[in-house]
């Protein structure tokens, strides 16, 4: 009578977690379609700059900013949130408890990055990378966010396991980063406790690391759960997932400060900045092994499986971003790259290739468990993959290129400063085409998950899968 | 640079112990139930598998 | 097995570990008061009522976006030989800045320097109004809310080219848009200021 305890029980967690599992994962989908508009508007006017040149609250230095932080703070967190607070019940076998304040903490949370964004764009940005809201804002997030590590660790105190898998030492870990990181950096920088140079060193060991102890970590915690629940087998090595978390936790706190090669602060500072983001090689390679390993004899499941899918082309972005990262640190490298377009599609590999796709993936498996349905068609996942995977790849190969040859004129001094920034034009307009069909894989996926949580799709039976009939013995299904 | 040699040491010190722990660990046999952690995630299996079935 | 004790103060302590490095050291270690140069002048100098507006203004609209304000050293890329600086940015160039607003990007030049390279108010002000005016297949955008478009001659309007506002109207720069040129006016790193970067 294992299996009817197991049920009982699994439908005790998931009730427990429904909520506001939901909620922020709707919230999250509104954010993503929000940036895309703003980051298209953004992109256009890179290259045509008289586009929507009339109004102070349109120009690029705010658009940009705008679409930063709503898929920052909006979706990619807001995703991250909801992926965490649907894994740690599932992980601990603990309900979670306090889910009203969850909600609640879901609603302060669009409300807050709301305001954010109306602050930018009115004019109130604090013109600091990744930490443009205002104190007050900033302050609100934090309250939230507790919130959740609160529910989150209260859960874990009460576990129902003897093993706390790999999937919750990072979620776990997370919990404690994220606070100590925010409200560091935001009291450090907006208290008016830091100026100068100071403050920049600040600003980047808090906008690298939120990316390296925030929506990393909850990018491998989905990666080391969706991929061996899918394809039915434990990951390939253990002890390895232990090496590469230690290992993460220990460089990657290190490498922020490489975005300062070549400037006015410290040099101690920079070099250790180097020397972490080439130990960053260590845990990426177990993340990439691990995966390889596990997935050995199982690839011809991305031909049906729409998680594994986003899953594993967010696991390969991992590590090619990864290793670019540690190579684009170095000193002869970023004399040619930093300050170019290369940089922005680096950060997009890592947000969109291996973050965003990684939470689509989640997406994928977690919303046909909490809303009892399954996906309403194939076809609109496919249109999601297809234009996220070709917009993702266009996106970066157009960038790096351009990055690299508006880095190489920049070096030559007999090229006149113009000259370079038609060179980057076509690129640019490249990048705006491929935000294009990114955009049209979020119109697609916001279609199918409204669908979901509106009650549209067909009722719980057999998975929405990409392609039937294929098994590795290529038998009938 | 005097700081740059003393974070870069203390992260190789912190590394070794690690690593040193993590191996006697190993040895001390801490890890036997490595199987059953990594399998601990299948408790749920609500007919979830992605895969097609016949 | 791994207890979450373990983990909690293992995430606990690198990330205290890291903050120490690169937040409490700076902070105390990295000079953070003006220094007094060799013709007895405090550097740096606090910039005047209107081009601190104008900071704010370079802040809100977000102009650090494409523009840095670090001249890279000698030794490292091409500033210095495309007249960006006439020496490296140093740490005692950013004393005092809330925020510093040294950049990641150049889809513009770098303006460390601007107010030495192109000290003209007149430039400035054409260049913010239609930056095609002054630097032709230029994608930075037009700041046209920066004016006002008055009926009528007006002795602070610009000389604009034949047919780019209609006949008997004046473009006339507005407050912030004063300021912010007063803010690239003061935008200066001097050579005759020493020191390392490595302390």
């Amino acid at each position: 009578m294992a299996e009817l305890e197991h049920a009982q029980l699994l439908a005790k967690l998931d009730g427990s977690c429904r909520r506001p599992v939901l909620l922020f994962l709707i919230s999250a989908v509104v954010w993503l379609l929000v940036g895309s508009t703003l980051a298209l508007i953004a992109s256009i006017k890179l290259h045509a700059p008289e586009f929507l040149a009339n109004d102070a609250w349109l120009t690029f230095g705010r658009m940009r900013t705008a679409h930063l932080n709503s898929v920052a703070y909006g979706w990619a967190a807001m995703a991250a949130v909801g992926v965490l607070l649907w894994l740690v019940p599932r992980l601990t076998r603990a309900p979670l408890r306090g889910t009203r304040l969850l909600e609640g903490a879901a609603w302060a949370w669009n409300g807050l990055v709301a305001a954010g964004v109306v602050a930018i764009l009115t004019g109130y940005s604090t013109s600091v990378e990744w930490l443009e809201f205002p104190l007050p804002i900033a302050m609100g997030l934090t309250v939230c966010f507790a919130v959740v590590a609160g529910a989150g660790l209260d859960a874990l105190h009460r576990r129902q396991v003897d093993h706390i898998y790999v999937s919750l030492w990072y979620l776990t870990a997370v919990m404690v980063w994220f606070p100590v990181l925010y409200l560091t950096a935001n009291i450090g920088i907006h208290g008016g406790l830091l100026s100068g140079v100071a403050q920049a060193m600040t600003n980047w060991w808090f906008a690298h690391n939120v990316l390296g102890l925030f929506v990393t970590p909850i990018a491998l915690a989905t990666l080391y759960y969706v991929l061996p629940k899918v394809i039915g087998r434990p990951i390939h090595s253990y002890y390895l997932s232990l090496v590469g978390f230690w290992a993460l936790a220990l460089f990657y706190n290190w490498a922020g400060l490489h975005h300062l090669v070549g400037g006015p602060v410290p040099m101690w500072a920079v070099t250790v900045g180097i020397v972490a983001s080439m130990m960053m090689l260590i845990p990426v390679t177990t993340v990439a092994f691990n995966q390889h390993m596990t997935m050995r004899g199982h690839f011809h499941l991305l031909r049906s499986s729409p998680s594994l899918r986003f899953v594993v082309f967010a696991g390969m972005s991992y590590a090619v971003v990864s290793a670019q990262g540690s190579f684009e640190a170095l000193r002869g490298m970023s004399e040619v790259v930093h300050f170019t377009q290369y940089t922005v599609g680096h950060a997009h590999l890592g947000m969109y290739g291996f973050f965003s796709m990684m939470m689509f993936g989640g997406y994928y498996f977690i919303l046909p468990r909490l809303t009892g349905r399954e996906w309403p068609s194939a076809t609109l996942i496919r249109v999601h993959f297809w234009c996220s995977a070709f917009g993702i790849a266009v996106y970066f190969l157009a960038l790096t290129a351009g990055g690299v040859q508006q880095g190489l004129l920049l070096l030559d001094p007999g090229v006149p400063f113009l000259d370079v920034v038609q060179a980057t034009l076509p690129w640019l307009q490249a990048r705006s085409w491929a935000g294009l069909a990114l955009t049209v894989a979020h119109i697609a996926f916001a279609i199918s998950v409204a669908q979901m949580v509106l009650g549209l799709a067909p009722a719980r039976g057999t998975p929405t899968l990409l392609a039937q009939r294929v098994t590795s013995q290529g038998g009938a299904a | 640079m005097l700081y740059a040699y003393l974070i870069v040491t203390a992260m190789a010190v912190f590394a070794s112990v690690a690593a040193v722990a993590f191996a006697w660990s190993v040895v001390a046999g801490q890890f036997r139930d490595l199987d059953a952690a990594a399998t601990s995630i299948f408790w749920d299996e609500d007919a979830t598998a992605e895969v097609p079935r016949g | 097995m791994i207890e979450p004790r373990t983990l909690l103060l293992g995430a606990l302590a690198t990330v205290c570990f890291s903050l120490t490095g690169y937040v409490l050291v700076p902070a105390l270690g990295v000079e953070t008061t003006p220094i007094t140069l060799e013709n007895g002048r405090a550097y740096p100098p606090v910039l005047s009522e209107q081009a601190a507006q104008g900071r704010e203004v370079y802040r809100d609209l977000g102009c650090v976006y494409c523009h840095s304000q670090q001249v890279r050293p000698e030794t490292f890329g091409a500033d210095l030989d495309r007249g960006w600086g006439r020496r490296g940015s140093l740490p005692v160039d950013y004393v005092g800045q809330q925020p510093p607003l040294l950049g990641t990007m150049r889809t513009g030049p770098d303006l460390a320097d601007i107010g030495t390279r192109q000290p003209s108010e007149t430039w400035h002000l054409l260049h913010l109004y239609d930056p095609q005016l002054t630097s032709p297949g230029s994608n930075m955008p037009p700041f046209r809310f920066l004016f006002d478009e008055v009926e009528g001659h007006d002795e602070r309007a610009l000389t604009l080219p034949e047919g780019t506002v209609a006949n008997g109207v004046s473009v006339v720069p507005t407050a912030r848009a004063s300021a912010l040129v007063a803010y690239l006016q003061a935008l200066q790193q001097p050579p005759d200021v020493t020191g390392s970067s490595d302390e």
